[in-house]
C-alpha cells in the first residue's frame, strides 16, 4: 500500500465514524438513510476506490482490498455497506462494461448480488432465474428468498439458467422494472433485505453480461471476492469486539479489582488474539489472491468460527449488559452472527476444502470405502 | 422406586400432558425465546398444574408438593420438556419457597406459601445490583431499621419479570460495618409498596424480560424478614444452590431438541455435518442426565444437591443450551440471518417456515445462560475451591 491507499482509509475512517455517531445520537437503523450515505461515500471516492486499477481504483492492491473491508468491520457504520460491491466490481470489470462501471464508480448504481450459502463456490444450480430466447431478448422470470439491501438496491446483478439450452448467464436487473417485485424484511444485524420476485421481465440483450462457462467462472470469482471481503470484515468486527471488551474487562471492578486482572479473563482474552491473528492472516492472504477460491473458503470457515467465538466471549465478559441491547456490543454481535451466515457456512466452506483434498488424496478409481 | 413403577410414572406424566397441552398452549410455547416462558402463559400453565397438584415438584407434601423421589421429579421435568410445556419462572416455585420451607417462620411459610403454589402471588429476585454482580456479597442497597419496619434504599438490576410480579424476595445490607457477607438480611417486599420503580431493560434481542428497580425509603414489616438479620447470606447461598441444581439440568436443552428434531421431520432430515453436531449433543445430554440422577439419588427429597454440584448442573445447563441453540440456529441455515421481531412481538409474518421463527432470537437469548444464577466462571471458581480444594 502506498500514500494513496492510505488517504482513502483514513477518509473512509472519518467517514464511517461520523456516521455512527450519528447513528448511535439517534438511535436509528442506518439503512434509514442509505441512498444520502451511499452517495456521500461515493463523493469522497469511497465506491470507486475498491474497483480495480483498470477502472480506475485501488482495488487490486490486496492489502488494501482487506484493509478496507476490515474497517468496514471494525466501526460497523452499516451492515448493508458491505461484500456486494466488490461482487459488482469483479462482474463489471471481467466483463469490460465500462458505462455501467462508471455509474458503479460514481455512487448512482447501488448494487445487490444474490447469493446462496449452499451453492457456494460455483454458479448456482438450483437458485437461479429462469430465461427463455425471444426474438428481442430473453423472458425472465424466478424468485430469490433472500437477498440483502435489495430494497435499497438501484441494480441486481443475478444468475439465470436459460429453459431451452441450460445456458448459465449473468444479467443486470434495473430495480424500476415493474416486473420485479422486492418484498422487505430485516435480517439480524438490522439491515434491510428482501424477497425478490420477477415476472415475466424482458430484458434487453445489453442487459445480459456474459453467457456459458465464462459467466459460470466470473460469477465464481465475484463470489469469492466477496467472500475474501466478508472475512476481511470478519476480521474487523473481531477486532472491534476484542477492543471494546478488552475496554470493558479494564475499567469493570468486582471483588475489589478490575475484573482484567483476573487471570482466566487474560487467558480467555488472550486466546482470542490468537485466533484473531491467525484469522487476521488468513483473510489478508485471501485478499491478497482472489483467484485461489480455496484460500479464501479457508479464511471464511476460520472467520466463522472464531467470530463466534469472539462474539460469546464479549458477551461473557461484559455480564448482564452484555446481553442488552444498551451497548454498540449488541450490534457487533448481531453483525458477527449475520456474517457467519453469510457467503457460506464453516459447514459448506469445510465441504469444498474435503472435496479438494479427495481429489489429491484418493486413487483415480473410485473404491468403495469400508465400514471399518 | 422400581423401574417399572417409574415407567408407570412416565406414562401417567404423558397421558397429562397429552391433555393437558391443548394445541394453543403448544403452538405459544413454540415460540417462546426467553429464560422462562412469559407471564401471561406461564400463569396459563401454572394454573393447570396447580389443579393437578404439580406444581411444586420439589416440595413436601405437607405445603403441597407431589411426593415424588427425585427420580420422578427428574421425568416430570423431562416429560415436560419434550413436550415442550411453558418453562415457568424459578423465582416462586423453586427459589422463595424452598427458602421459606427451609428458613422461614411457621407464620411466613402459612401466608407466603399457598400463593406461591397456586400462581397467585409472582415473585421476583432482588440480588444483583448495578455495582454487585459476580461479587453479590458487595451488595449496596440498604435496609435500616425502624421500630417494627425496614426502611429500604438502593437499586436492584437485572431483575426478571419484576415488571410482572407482585413480590420482591431481596437482599439489603443491615450493617456496614461487619464482614461484607455478614451484614446482609434477606427481606421480602411487595411490589406496590410506595418507593418501588421498575424500569425495564430489553435484551438484544428485544424481548422484555429484566429491569432495573428503585427502592427509595420503602418501608416493610420486620415480619417480612427471612431468617436472622444479618443472616441473610446463609439463605442467599441456600437457595441459589436451588437456583443452579434444583431443576433439571437438560430441560431447556430438550425443548430446543425438540424444536431441532420437529424441524428436521418436516425437512427431510439434517446434512451429515449437522447431524455428527446433534449425536455429539445427544451424548452430552445423557451424560448430565445420568450426572444429576447420580447427584440426586444421594439425597433427600426437597434438598438442594450441594453447592458443588450445583455448580457442575449450573455450568452443564448453560454448555448444553448454547450448543443446541447455536445447532438450531445453523440448522435452520439462512432463514436464521433473519430478524423475526415483528412476527415475534407484533403479530407480523414470519419470514420463512414457522419453524424458523425462534432460532436468531433464542440463539441470543442463550448467551445470558452462562451469566444469570452465578456466571460461568463463577461456577468453575467453585468448583476449584470447594471440590479441588484450591
Ligand atoms: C437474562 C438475565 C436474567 C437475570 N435475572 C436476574 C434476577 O432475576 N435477579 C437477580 O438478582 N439477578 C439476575 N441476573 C443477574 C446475574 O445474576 C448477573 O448478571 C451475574 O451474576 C453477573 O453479574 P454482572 O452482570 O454484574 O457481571 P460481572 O460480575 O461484572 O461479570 C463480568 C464478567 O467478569 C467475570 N468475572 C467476574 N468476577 C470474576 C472472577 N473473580 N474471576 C473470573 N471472572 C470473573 C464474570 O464471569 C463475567 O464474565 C440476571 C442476568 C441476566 C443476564
Amino acid at each position: 500500500m502506498d500514500d494513496s491507499h492510505t488517504l482513502v482509509l483514513d477518509m473512509q475512517k472519518r467517514f464511517l465514524s461520523d456516521w455512527n455517531q450519528r447513528i448511535s445520537a439517534n438511535n436509528e437503523n442506518p439503512d434509514n438513510d442509505f441512498a444520502p450515505m451511499w452517495g456521500a461515500a461515493a463523493e469522497l471516492g469511497l465506491t470507486m476506490a475498491i474497483a480495480p486499477d483498470k477502472h480506475g481504483g485501488l482495488g487490486d492492491d490486496g492489502d488494501f482490498h482487506f484493509s478496507y473491508f476490515h474497517q468496514r468491520g471494525a466501526l460497523l457504520a452499516c451492515a448493508n455497506f458491505g461484500a456486494a460491491l466488490a461482487g459488482a466490481w469483479a462482474i463489471l470489470s471481467a466483463t469490460n462494461q465500462n458505462d455501467s462501471a462508471d455509474t458503479l464508480g460514481s455512487g448512482a448504481m447501488r448494487p445487490a448480488l444474490p447469493t446462496f450459502p449452499e451453492e457456494i463456490g460455483t454458479f448456482p444450480k438450483k437458485r437461479t432465474l429462469t430465461g427463455q430466447e425471444t426474438e428481442t431478448g430473453i423472458r425472465l422470470w424466478g424468485q430469490f428468498d433472500i437477498v440483502r439491501a435489495a430494497p435499497l438496491a438501484t441494480h441486481i446483478f443475478a444468475p439465470v439458467r436459460m429453459e431451452d439450452n441450460g445456458d448459465s448467464c449473468i444479467v443486470l436487473l434495473d430495480t424500476d422494472d415493474a416486473a420485479i417485485s422486492i418484498v422487505p424484511f430485516t435480517l439480524v444485524d438490522k439491515a434491510t433485505a428482501g424477497k425478490i420476485t420477477i415476472t415475466d421481465l424482458m430484458l434487453k440483450p445489453t442487459h445480459i453480461l456474459a453467457r456459458g462457462p465464462l459467466a459460470e467462472a466470473i460469477w465464481v470469482a465475484a463470489q469469492t471476492a466477496m467472500i475474501a471481503a466478508t472475512a476481511a470484515e470478519a476480521t474487523g468486527v473481531m477486532q472491534s469486539l476484542l477492543d471494546q471488551t478488552v475496554a470493558y474487562v479494564r475499567q469493570r471492578q468486582q471483588f475489589g479489582a478490575s475484573i482484567g486482572s483476573f487471570q482466566s479473563v487474560q487467558h480467555r482474552l488472550a486466546e482470542m488474539l490468537v485466533e484473531i491473528e491467525l484469522t487476521h492472516s488468513l483473510a489478508l492472504a485471501a485478499s491478497r489472491d482472489l483467484s485461489d477460491t480455496l484460500l479464501a473458503s479457508a479464511a471464511k470457515a476460520r472467520a466463522n468460527d472464531a467470530l463466534q467465538k469472539m462474539a460469546d466471549c464479549a458477551v461473557q465478559f461484559h455480564g448482564g449488559i452484555g446481553t442488552t441491547e444498551e451497548l454498540a456490543l449488541s450490534r457487533y454481535f448481531r453483525r458477527a452472527m449475520a456474517l457467519r451466515g453469510e457467503l457460506g457456512t464453516t459447514e459448506q466452506h469445510f465441504r469444498l476444502i474435503e472435496n479438494a483434498i479427495c481429489s489429491e488424496v484418493q486413487p483415480a478409481s473410485p473404491v468403495t470405502r469400508s465400514a471399518a | 422406586m422400581t423401574d417399572l413403577a417409574l415407567e408407570t410414572f412416565r406414562n401417567e406424566v404423558r397421558a397429562f400432558l397429552d391433555q393437558a397441552l391443548t394445541t394453543d398452549l403448544r403452538q405459544e410455547a413454540d415460540r417462546q425465546t426467553g429464560t422462562f416462558a412469559e407471564p401471561a402463559l406461564a400463569q396459563r400453565w401454572h394454573r393447570i398444574l396447580y389443579r393437578q397438584g404439580w406444581a411444586a415438584p420439589s416440595w413436601p407434601t405437607e405445603f403441597g408438593g407431589p411426593g415424588w423421589t427425585a427420580q420422578q421429579k427428574l421425568v416430570f421435568e423431562r416429560e415436560c420438556a419434550l413436550a415442550n410445556a411453558p418453562l415457568l419462572p424459578a423465582m416462586g416455585i423453586s427459589m422463595c419457597g424452598p427458602v421459606l420451607i427451609g428458613h422461614g417462620t411457621a407464620e411466613q411459610k402459612a401466608r407466603f406459601l399457598p400463593s406461591i403454589l397456586s400462581g397467585e402471588d409472582r415473585w421476583c429476585q432482588g440480588y444483583s445490583e448495578p455495582g454487585a454482580g459476580s461479587d453479590l456479597a458487595s451488595i449496596k442497597t440498604r435496609a435500616i431499621r425502624d421500630g417494627d419496619e425496614y426502611v429500604i434504599d438502593g437499586t436492584k438490576i437485572w431483575t426478571t419479570f419484576a415488571h410482572a410480579s407482585n413480590w420482591m424476595f431481596l437482599l439489603a445490607r443491615t450493617d456496614t460495618e461487619a464482614r461484607p457477607q455478614a451484614g446482609i438480611t434477606f427481606l421480602l417486599v411487595p411490589m406496590d409498596t410506595p418507593g418501588i420503580s421498575v424500569s425495564p431493560i430489553l435484551s438484544m434481542s428485544g424481548e422484555h424480560e429484566v429491569n432495573q428497580v428503585f427502592l427509595d425509603n420503602v418501608r416493610i414489616p420486620v415480619a417480612n424478614r427471612v431468617g436472622e438479620e444479618n443472616q441473610g447470606w446463609t439463605v442467599a447461598k441456600y437457595l441459589l444452590e436451588f437456583e443452579r441444581g434444583g431443576v433439571a439440568a437438560t430441560g431447556r436443552t430438550l425443548r430446543v431438541v425438540g424444536l431441532l428434531r420437529r424441524m428436521a421431520q418436516e425437512n427431510g432430515g439434517l446434512p451429515p455435518s449437522l447431524l455428527r453436531r446433534y449425536a455429539a449433543l445427544d451424548v452430552d445430554i445423557r451424560a448430565t442426565e445420568y450426572t444429576q440422577q447420580r447427584m440426586l439419588a444421594a439425597i433427600d427429597s426437597g434438598q438442594s444437591v450441594g453447592n458443588a454440584n450445583a455448580s457442575i448442573l449450573k455450568l452443564k445447563a448453560s454448555q448444553l443450551y448454547q450448543t443446541a441453540s447455536q445447532l438450531f440456529l445453523d440448522a435452520v441455515g439462512e432463514w436464521g440471518l433473519v430478524d423475526q421481531a415483528a412476527a415475534l412481538y407484533e403479530g407480523g409474518q414470519v419470514v420463512g417456515p414457522d419453524y424458523c421463527v425462534t432460532a436468531a432470537a433464542r440463539f441470543m437469548n442463550s448467551k445470558a445462560m452462562s451469566i444469570f444464577g452465578g456466571t460461568s466462571e463463577v461456577q468453575k471458581t467453585i468448583l476449584a475451591r470447594g471440590a479441588l480444594g484450591l
